[in-house]
């Protein structure tokens, strides 16, 4: 079964303080990519966005990047 | 403390950049003096670090509307009841000294993990050490010996790979 990245490196939580992992799924303009780019399982998806709105509202990672 | 009645807290928080770090300490001490207060434990902690931030934040301080582009960002991992929280909450909205701050829920283990997945840059400087570094000197002596000096095909040689790297 194919595992997705933060199973794959045994990430039980994803952390909104880990910007350098979470830039990774972002697109460009600071999006979050969608399920099918990123590979990641359904529960893993959801805590992504979790700690990118986090971030976001910390001021680690923009709203908009330009 | 009652363990089933306690969970664990982040509280992630961005200090004005304005103060001296003798005020940092200050403002770190009376948070982490307050947490105690209420019967924390400590599980981790990292003391503010500069760092930009990546939109300007607006804080009204004294009915007066500041903008910051950079803070001291620090967090405090700890153990405390539910009831007990809403304080630290308060108390840290109620600090000026404090721009954002953010109080999740979290887990005990350590949730960072992400210093080994940054490998930005690291290509770009392991190749920059394997370039030798001559100087404008030794580069004509070996353009000479090129142009002069038949005999000379060691240093054409070796000419030739600073060349290609």
């Amino acid at each position: 079964m194919k595992q997705d990245f933060f199973s794959s490196n045994n990430i039980k939580y994803i952390d909104y303080k880990d910007v350098d992992i979470l830039k990774k799924f972002l697109n460009p303009s600071g999006k979050i990519m969608p399920r099918g780019k990123t590979g990641l399982t359904a529960k893993n998806q959801r805590n992504l966005a979790l700690a990118v709105k986090r971030a976001r509202f910390m001021a680690l990672l923009p709203y908009i990047a330009r | 403390m009652d363990k089933e009645k306690t969970q664990v807290y982040e509280l992630g928080y961005h200090v004005v950049p304005t103060i001296s770090e003798g005020e940092l300490g200050a403002v770190v001490f009376s948070l982490k003096d307050k947490i105690t207060e209420k019967g924390a434990t400590f599980i981790q902690e990292e003391f503010p670090t500069e760092c930009r931030l990546e939109y300007t934040v607006i804080k009204d301080i004294e009915n007066k509307k500041e903008r910051f582009d950079r803070s001291f960002f620090g967090w405090l991992k700890f153990e405390m009841s539910p009831e007990a929280v809403l304080e630290i909450d308060e108390y840290a909205s109620a600090d000026s000294k404090i721009i954002r701050y953010l109080l999740v829920k979290t887990v005990a283990e350590n949730t960072v993990a992400g210093k080994k997945f940054s490998s930005k840059g690291k290509r770009d400087s392991s190749k920059e050490k394997d370039v030798p570094q001559l100087s404008q000197e030794e580069i004509d002596k070996q353009i000479e010996a090129l142009v002069g000096d038949d005999s000379a095909t060691e240093t054409v040689e070796e000419t030739e790979e600073v060349i290609k790297d």
